[in-house]
């Protein structure tokens, strides 16, 4: 009797503790998977920051093109792209808010290729995720205007 | 008494069995419920983020002066074309390219270089309705299965050109 109960005792034991296991397995598994969806989650978020900081600098009064104080939407002013860099080395603070950690280039396409460094702050990053949008770069010295791409790289 | 205490056994044995199961399809459907959930918002927002992209293009690319065409903007040499003028030349040269040529080759470089070196296929498309709705520009670098879209219409007198182009991929 006495082995007959240890035995059956025993029997429930095994039962418990190989289900214990396959919960823990299958947990295991939930968790990873958890974990690679929260990295991907991570890495669009991050893209997406660099798209609203790069529509924030489109949008810049210190950047955009107007005319007749009518702005333009999608428009760089080119004799304001060249002068920012140094507004915002002297206003570090001001455009931190805007930018955090990011570089963004200004890059001409057509008719002739040239590039701008507008912003540059960097750090020690996990994750760096690039987009770029178009704008038009007006030149106001021959009055035209060009195309060209503004890159956010933005670093978290 | 000994059978009493058996069937206790059975019925607790049995309990057990049956919370296990419930605890298994509660996982189960879980793990569902985690997969399924997650893809809808990612394609919403690359597909909204494909038609901003190919509209800010548009909108770029067409206010763009063509130096070596009179000083014209895109969209202008675009309403040439549209009207049938695409033929004329774009300075006194006679050597020189003509409207049409020039509209296609500025096209052609500013989206090979921004959409092409990113790795989009694109695919443009301009036509008139002065042309009986004809294609006058037309440029397509790869095939294009599912795509976003921007249009740009272009007023001309009389009628309108519309310039279409699609992003392929998303």
């Amino acid at each position: 009797m006495k082995r007959k109960g240890q035995i059956s005792m025993f029997e429930t034991i095994t039962v418990l503790f190989i289900f214990m296991v396959l919960i823990a397995l299958s947990m295991i598994f939930y968790f990873k998977a958890q974990r690679n969806d929260v990295k991907k989650m991570i890495r669009e978020s991050n893209r997406l920051e660099s798209v609203n900081i790069a529509e924030r600098a489109s949008f810049l009064p210190e950047l955009r093109c107007s005319f007749s104080n009518i702005a333009v939407i999608n428009c760089i002013d080119l004799l304001k792209a060249e002068k920012f860099n140094s507004l915002a080395s002297d206003e570090a603070e001001i455009y931190y808010d805007l930018f955090r950690f990011s570089n963004i280039t200004l890059k001409q396409v057509y008719p002739e290729e040239g590039e701008w460094e507008l912003y540059y702050r960097a750090s020690n990053y996990t994750y760096k995720s690039e987009t770029w949008i178009p704008v038009s770069i007006f030149n106001a010295s021959s009055s035209s205007f060009n195309f060209g791409i503004l890159i956010v790289e933005s670093f978290s | 008494m000994y059978l009493l205490r058996l069937n206790k056994k059975k019925g607790q044995m049995e309990a057990m069995g049956l919370a296990i199961i419930v605890l298994l399809i509660s996982v189960g459907f879980l793990f569902a419920l985690k997969f399924n959930m997650g893809t809808t918002h990612k394609s919403v927002r690359k597909g909204y983020l494909s038609s901003e992209m190919s509209s800010n293009i548009l909108s770029a690319m067409l206010k763009t002066t063509i130096g070596k065409c009179r000083n014209y903007s895109l969209t202008q040499l675009y309403r040439f074309s549209a009207s049938g003028q695409g033929g004329m030349k774009c300075s006194d040269d006679p050597d020189s390219a003509n409207v049409s040529e020039t509209a296609y080759n500025a096209t052609f470089i500013m989206l090979n270089s921004t959409l092409t070196a990113s790795g989009r296929v694109f695919v443009l498309n301009a036509t008139s309705s002065v042309l009986g709705d004809e294609s006058f520009l037309s440029i397509q670098t790869g095939s294009c299965r599912t795509r976003k879209s921007a249009i740009y219409p272009i007023p001309l007198n009389p009628g309108t050109a519309v310039v279409q182009l699609y992003l392929c991929g998303d």
